[in-house]
């Protein structure tokens, strides 16, 4: 499966796990991996160390996870992107819109 | 459901006399069109001349195998659909398969009951028609992309300026591309140029084009700064836009007056800047800023690179297209490619036909998966100034000119900036447009905005701001210049510029006497002044041009008041 999701017992703890390449064709999958989710204050951890490429409808749909988040006033951080995601996530500039943690 | 049958033409191709005419008696029955051949090579050149709807191949039809003339049936039959029905007593599993990758759409058997075939035909025919819909509607959608595609680039596109000097490259994966590239005049005869990417390709990344497009060109038109160009692109496309949509985009203004460009990268590939004669990559400018459009407002610290330039420069703006090209073997184009095909480039002077063509040796035939887009920048400022009305030989016509005319008409206006207004609002463009709204729109304008441009970035700067112009000597105190700027204009206190125009028309023309006054201390103005009059400014001293330029486009310019209070007389013919 490319995109894998789980949530913690407390359900406040949502990790995404994506692998290969992140693009617009996981649409469906991404967005069910967090649409359930509405726990206020819900943290939404985006596992990218699997994922191998992302492309700009990549970033669009992280734009749809954020505004998701920012209506439940949860948070996004996305986690150990390769160097090659991270330069895309770099170019976009997006560590000014969520937490990147290499 | 019967479908009509008055139109339907069916072929027999079958080398059995009695075969034939039975199925030409069960087919005429149903009111269908025959025609028949005895062999392969025979049925094609009736399905050649009669172009049948349905055809009919027994499977052991002489001359050419049955295989091979459904194949080449197929083959002739390129934009519609024509089923092909194989008919034989047996069949093995290997000669059915065959039959179906020959093209093959269905197969009857012998013995068949009338009833059977009919609904087979029926059949064929109901997907036949299916197909044909699919066709129709497919090469309207076609049709109308393309004319939608013409009229819309046209809007987008058709305001450009400059193209002789700032070369443009376009090609799209779809009839709709998500890059856009716009250039524009400004007042002054700056050029602002625009490349811009939304996420995707095809129709629907292209909906932002035309208010982007008009957004850029009207804000240019009128004045307003590059910042406040961006601010208001960001805005738009945050409203117009859905969530996952955005825009990334370079914008570059190229400071004529200055020899400066000014450069902002929103979410681009970094930008490059190239010495031309030595195809020395100069610099390259970064994103600093995520794409447009994501949030309603901009990041508070975003401010521009600022590039010094030489009449060899080249600034080159491209698409992630370009870069992320694929190969056959999945590697991509990348940056290395890219800058060693546009140094070859400045070699032979045709850098888009050399990026171009190692382009397409990389990727061979493969299709192109994104729209690609290129920008060519000649930085040598002088190519500009001929877009732009010349100031010396105004001011020749105003010297020559009779001083006796009758006044026509008369007007003033002024208006008073204080405290935080000075950094958040631009007066320039607001009278510009009062001149325009008054006398109407016109080309003597655009010496009037460099004036009133220069006069008030002096009173804002060294006046209010009681900023030290010699630190614009460099292109390092440059940068240290413009946080000083933003640090003074955050603590603003009781400063204030009062800004009065009086108009008088007059037979020939009209005359504008501007008075500046601000806030500030003054300055030694007398020494100053003076000097310009015969020091040529020297090649790498910034400061200092935005005056010099005042006194070619005014006919007056006096400083009073230690220098804090300014009088320009600006003077047109018709």
């Amino acid at each position: 499966m490319p995109i894998v999701s789980s949530t913690s017992s407390n359900s406040k703890d949502v990790l995404i796990t994506v692998s290969d390449r992140f693009d617009f064709s996981q649409y469906k999958l991404f967005r069910e991996s967090y649409c359930e989710c509405n726990t206020p204050g819900t943290e939404f951890r985006l596992d990218l160390s699997s994922a191998n490429y992302m492309d700009s409808s990549a970033l669009g749909m992280l734009l749809l996870l954020k505004e998701h988040a920012d209506k439940i006033k949860g948070k996004i951080i996305i986690e150990r992107p390769n160097d090659s995601i991270n330069k895309v996530l770099e170019i976009a500039q997006f560590h000014h819109l969520m937490e990147i943690v290499r | 459901m019967m479908m009509q049958s008055q139109n339907r033409d069916i072929l027999i191709i079958d080398s059995n006399q009695d075969n034939v005419e039975r199925l030409t008696q069960i087919i005429s029955e149903e009111g269908f069109a025959v025609s028949s051949a005895q062999n392969g090579m025979q049925g094609l050149v009736k399905f050649y001349q009669h172009k049948p709807d349905l055809v009919l191949i027994d499977f052991h039809a002489e001359g050419m195998s049955a295989i091979e003339t459904c194949r080449q049936i197929k083959a002739l039959a390129t934009n519609v659909f024509v089923p092909v029905l194989m008919i034989s007593t047996y069949l093995d599993d290997e000669q059915i398969s065959t039959c179906v990758e020959a093209g093959a759409d269905d197969i009857v058997f012998r013995p068949f009951s009338l009833a059977i075939f009919r609904s087979k035909i029926y059949a064929m025919f109901r997907i036949a028609n299916l197909y044909s819909k699919l066709y129709t509607l497919t090469s309207e959608r076609q049709n109308d992309e393309e004319l939608a595609e013409q009229l819309f680039s046209t809007v987008v596109e058709k305001g450009n300026v400059a193209k002789e000097h700032i070369s443009i490259f376009k090609r799209s994966a779809e009839t709709f591309s998500g890059d856009v590239q716009l250039t524009a005049l400004c007042p002054n005869g700056d050029i602002n140029v625009l490349l811009g990417d939304f996420t995707g390709h095809g129709l629907s990344s292209a909906i932002g084009a035309i208010p982007l497009a008009d957004t850029f060109r009207a804000m240019t038109d009128k004045g307003y700064s590059p910042l406040e160009i961006i601010k208001q692109i960001n805005r738009k496309m945050h409203q117009l836009l859905p969530t996952h949509m955005f825009l990334a985009m370079t914008m570059v203004s190229l400071s004529v007056n200055e020899q400066i460009a000014y450069i902002w990268n929103a979410g681009m590939e970094d930008s490059f800047v190239f010495d031309s004669k030595t195809g020395e990559l100069r610099q390259r400018i970064g994103s600093f800023h995520p794409p447009l459009g994501i949030s309603a407002n901009l990041l508070l610290d975003i401010r521009p690179e600022v590039i010094p330039l030489t009449k060899d420069d080249r600034i080159i703006l491209y698409s992630d297209g370009i870069v992320e090209a694929r190969n056959a073997q999945g590697d991509f184009f990348g940056e290395q490619r890219f800058i060693e095909a546009t140094q070859q480039g400045f070699v032979d002077n045709d850098v888009k036909g050399h990026i171009i063509a190692a382009l397409e040796v990389f990727c061979e035939d493969l299709p192109q998966d994104d729209d690609i887009s290129l920008v060519d920048i000649n930085c040598d400022v002088s190519l500009y100034q001929a877009l732009f009305p010349v100031a010396e030989s105004e001011k020749e016509k105003i010297l020559n000119s009779t001083i006796e005319d009758e006044f026509t008409g008369r007007w003033s206006w002024q208006m008073a900036l204080m405290g935080e207004k000075l950094a958040t609002v631009n007066p320039i463009p607001i009278i510009i447009n009062q001149i325009n709204e008054m006398e109407g729109p016109g080309d003597q304008w655009h010496g009037l905005y460099t004036v009133l441009t220069e006069l008030y970035v002096n009173a804002l700067d060294h006046g209010v701001l009681d900023l030290d112009s010699s630190l614009k000597n460099s292109p390092e105190g440059f940068a240290q210049y413009f946080q000083k700027k933003e640090e003074r204009l955050a603590v603003l206190g009781n400063g204030y510029i009062k800004i009065k125009l009086e108009y008088t028309s007059t037979d020939q023309g009209g005359t504008l006497d501007i008075m500046m006054i601000d806030s500030g201390i003054g300055f030694e103005f007398t020494p100053w002044v003076e000097e310009l009059g015969d020091i040529e400014l020297a090649k790498n001293d910034f400061s200092g041009r935005g005056i010099k330029l005042v006194t070619e486009l005014c006919q007056k310019l006096s400083y009073h008041e230690n220098g804090s209070a300014v009088k320009a007389t600006y003077t047109w013919n018709k």
